[in-house]
């Protein structure tokens, strides 16, 4: 008697541990899937972190026309040398990557109060056809 | 000047522009009735 008792109880137990590998197994596939799928939403571009999503609020604008300028045709003005080297690197920036800047935004009410189209027009008024740039004092002050 | 600094740092990582644009906005989700007329990087 005491025998049968035995095995049942080990028996259950063996069938409890089964049973706590399985959930552990299901948890585990769970948290993995989750993670692809974050990554695979981050990889797409969108706000899927913040659970917003702009893009549609800008899809009516048209991006401007944004050329890069050559560095070597600067004429750095003084509200740019007096405000510092990181100052500076950000203009640099600016004139060599209007492909990028163009579609990013500013967000300082200038779209309204200065017709600004894009945050690179805080930094740079004008690209010549030679290259050089007429630079913008919006951003430093 | 703190969204210039943030692309270039973005930019830097090797995120793709329309990821950036996404972090950007995501950022200043606060501010987003400012913002300028700029379009999103195409897909």
């Amino acid at each position: 008697m005491q025998s049968r008792q035995g095995t049942r109880m080990v028996r259950g137990m063996q069938k409890r541990r089964v049973l706590v590998l399985l959930l552990a197994a299901a948890l585990i596939a769970a948290a993995v899937i989750g993670v692809a799928v974050r990554h695979d939403g981050n990889n797409q571009g969108s706000s899927a972190e913040t659970g917003r999503d702009f893009s549609a609020r800008f899809a009516q604008y048209k991006a401007a026309p944004e050329p890069n300028g050559e560095l070597a045709k600067v004429i750095w003005p003084s509200y740019v040398t007096d405000a510092g080297p990181e100052v500076k690197r950000l203009y640099e920036f600016q004139v060599t990557h209007g492909d990028l800047m163009r579609y990013m935004p500013c967000f300082c009410g200038c779209g309204n109060f200065a017709h600004h189209r894009s945050n690179r027009d805080c930094y740079v008024k004008e690209v010549r056809p030679d290259g050089s740039v007429v630079l913008d004092p919006m951003a430093p002050t | 000047m703190a969204v210039t600094r943030a692309v270039i740092a973005m930019n830097k990582q090797g995120m793709a522009p329309r990821q950036i644009r996404a972090a950007i906005d995501a950022k200043y989700a606060n501010l987003i009735d400012q913002a300028t007329p700029t379009p999103y990087p195409p897909a």
